[in-house]
């Protein structure tokens, strides 16, 4: 739907600000925030008792 | 030449993925563009929208870049995928346009600004033609939301997109790096 389109292209593209944009991104912190491993377990799962 | 997409492979680019909420993947890119050892790169958005406001903030953040999507006649992408290809611009953003892979040896980078939905656009997008092969980094932004197409498209590919390190080994990407380490292992194993 558009709406959900613009409220995305929001969210990406509105102004980050230049003190936050200077420091570098924490690619460390971030990637704690999700549990790849587990979550692709627990999708593996799913699938296989769908099959 | 035809170049099917059978003959499209992953080998020898390194797949990483870093994890991010929609509003920090512009934060992201500025800090990849700042680290990376870029020789060209190309990115890609899901939707010609996006590229476009993603070229203008790219412009913004102070780097140059050209940009191309399926709404922009095809004169103007013949032309300014021939100026890219040139060397005229460091930076290229685009939707999905490639169908048969990328086959410009100076792209070293490329970035998923919008993950996929479908194997065979990730393959297409990353992909190079086997028979030159080719060495670089592909680096996917995934949010939570991309969950079922990552799995998705591991699978089906039979790939793995491992966690973005600290720092990337510049012998995976940059071709002076690469030259240096073959040589270097050239010489341990003839010490042998």
């Amino acid at each position: 739907p558009r709406s959900k389109t613009k409220v995305e292209n929001n969210n990406t593209f509105s102004p980050i600000s230049p003190t936050v944009m200077n420091e570098e991104f924490d690619f460390e912190k971030n990637l704690a925030l999700f549990d790849k491993a587990a979550i692709f377990e627990e999708l593996d799962m799913l699938n296989g008792q769908v099959s | 030449e035809i170049n099917l997409m059978e003959e499209l492979t992953l080998k020898g680019i390194t797949q990483y993925y870093a994890f991010v909420q929609e509003r920090q993947k512009v934060h992201c890119l500025n800090t990849l563009f700042s680290k990376l050892q870029i020789n060209q790169s190309i990115i890609f958005c899901n939707s010609t929208q996006r590229v476009e406001l993603l070229a203008k903030k790219i412009t913004e953040l102070g780097y140059s870049c050209y940009y191309i999507h399926a709404k922009m006649n095809q004169q103007h992408r013949n032309r300014v995928f021939h100026d890219f290809r040139n060397g005229a611009c460091r930076n290229l953003v685009c939707s999905d346009l490639f169908t048969r892979g990328i086959d410009i040896q100076a792209v070293n980078v490329v970035i998923n600004f919008d993950f996929p939905k479908m194997a065979e656009t990730y393959l297409h997008r990353i992909g190079r033609s086997g028979r030159y092969g080719h060495l670089g980094v592909a680096i996917n932004l995934i949010t939570y939301d991309d969950r079922y197409n990552l799995h998705k498209i591991e699978r089906e590919l039979d790939t793995e997109i491992k966690p973005i390190p600290g720092v990337i080994d510049k012998s995976l990407y940059v071709a002076e790096y690469h030259s240096e380490a073959s040589e270097l292992e050239e010489q341990t194993q003839q010490q042998k």
